[in-house]
């Protein structure tokens, strides 16, 4: 009789073990359950927020007369045909810089807490690629002086860059790939340049680019792109404050 | 005779009563690590059985709201408030969701001096949905209910066109503004 005590005990301790371990899995599985859809949502949004943003960028219209609200003037364009005309000229896109930065920032507004974004115009000309525009919008964690280690202050900040080197896609590229995760937006657009004649243009292909990741630590890589930064909003401040580095727009309101 | 007969009784009780205290009290122990296991079995079913069930819920909701949120977009650029409405009757074809969907004014001078701001949004977004003198205010919904405290929330930048003025003056632009989806069940 004894001995049959202790085998049913000690099945009763097997099935214990064996639920126990079931257990386990249930809920390490359950506790896991859906992270990788969630990631999906996530990307997903990222995705249709950076595809929304590049079209309403584009779609949306600015003054002729610099300064002037939309309202209030009476001659409007597309954002998109004043780059193109402000391009045509000077194969630079100057006059608009100030116009397409308010925008950009302006639609990114709503993410712009917790998201960093980089908008570029590339093209190819006689083989390289040049950058016809490059902005990056970054927050900066900053010590400030007399401060304890971890008591860091962010300052967000707008960089406009003009990237010497013809290497300078692949560093931009080398930099996003070390951002996690991703969301790009990209299109292509016809630019017009005027032919020396002043007689006729001609059409070059240059690809617009939106791309947006959370926030993190910017690889090296971003110090090869000679970008001055142009806006700097510090943490608490409601404007943000102009600086006067060589890539940043020197007219316009 | 009569003594064998004692013998043997004593003896079968002695041998039936060494341990023994029914069919079920010699297993008692071992009903323990198993109560015990069926206990622990049941809630960790029931703890996965919950979270699934959560979860599945939460990726409707996100779901639902990108549904909404595609019928109220359209390709991005809303011609005026009567796309607007054209895009709401869609959108309230979906029937599995309470929604309520509305546009706020995006800055597109946020870096200049003294520019117009994002000022971001609560619960009591739909007082703040764009509302211009000489239109109806473009706001959509499924449902005339308050918002519950537990709903689910996404935005997307659209590109909205404006008549302006009167007369000669009258011209027309494109705004940068939010769409902004809500859903609750």
């Amino acid at each position: 009789m004894n001995g049959k005590g202790q085998a049913s005990i000690t099945d009763a301790l097997y099935f214990l073990l064996i639920v126990s371990a079931l257990s386990v899995f249930l809920f390490v599985y359950s506790m896991n359950y859906g992270s990788t859809v969630a990631d999906q949502i996530e990307r997903q949004f990222g995705q249709e927020y950076a595809s929304s943003s590049f079209r309403t960028i584009f779609y949306n219209s600015t003054p002729r007369i610099p300064g002037e609200s939309l309202e209030e003037t009476l001659e409007v364009d597309y954002l998109l045909a004043a780059i193109k005309e402000d391009y045509a000229d000077d194969k630079k896109i100057n006059r608009t810089r100030e116009v397409l930065a308010n925008n950009i920032v302006g639609i990114m507004e709503p993410l712009h807490d917790s998201f960093d974004y980089a908008f570029y115009v590339y093209l190819e000309e006689a083989g390289a690629q040049k950058f016809a525009f490059l902005l990056v919008s970054l927050h900066n964690r900053v010590l400030p002086e007399g401060r304890r280690v971890g008591d860091y202050t962010t300052d967000a900040i707008v960089y406009l860059c003009e990237p010497a080197e013809l290497t300078s896609l692949d560093r931009l590229e080398a930099m996003l790939s070390k951002l996690g995760t991703v969301s790009r937006s990209e299109s292509r657009m016809r630019l017009p340049i005027i032919k020396e004649s002043g007689q006729s243009t001609d059409l070059v292909t240059s690809y617009v680019n939106l791309a947006m990741w959370v926030s993190t630590q910017i690889p090296e890589e971003f110090n090869d792109l000679n970008c001055d930064p142009c806006w700097i909003k510090s943490q608490g401040a409601d404007e943000w404050e102009k600086q006067n580095g060589p890539a940043c727009p020197q007219l316009g309101p | 005779m009569r003594r064998l007969i004692i013998k043997n009784f004593f003896c079968g009780l002695k041998l039936k009563s060494k341990g023994f205290i029914g069919p079920i009290g010699d297993d008692l122990p071992s009903l323990i690590p198993l109560v015990f296991a069926l206990i622990i079995f049941f809630y960790s079913f029931t703890f996965a059985w919950n979270i699934y069930d959560e979860r599945n819920s939460i990726f409707s909701d996100s779901v639902d709201v990108f549904n909404v949120a595609h019928a109220m977009r359209g390709s991005s650029y809303i011609s005026g408030f009567e796309d607007f409405q054209e895009n709401c009757s869609k959108a309230r074809s979906i029937k599995r969701v309470n929604f309520r969907v509305g546009l706020l004014e995006l800055s597109s001078n946020p870096l200049a001096e003294g520019g117009e701001h994002f000022a971001g949004f609560g619960r009591d977004v739909s007082d703040d949905f764009f509302d211009p003198p000489d239109s109806e205010k473009f706001e959509c919904s499924n449902s005339s209910d308050d918002i519950p405290p537990l709903y689910s929330l996404r935005f997307f930048p659209v590109a909205l066109q404006r008549d302006y003025g009167e007369g000669n003056d009258r011209h027309f632009f494109v705004k940068p503004m939010l769409l902004v989806v809500i859903t609750w069940q």
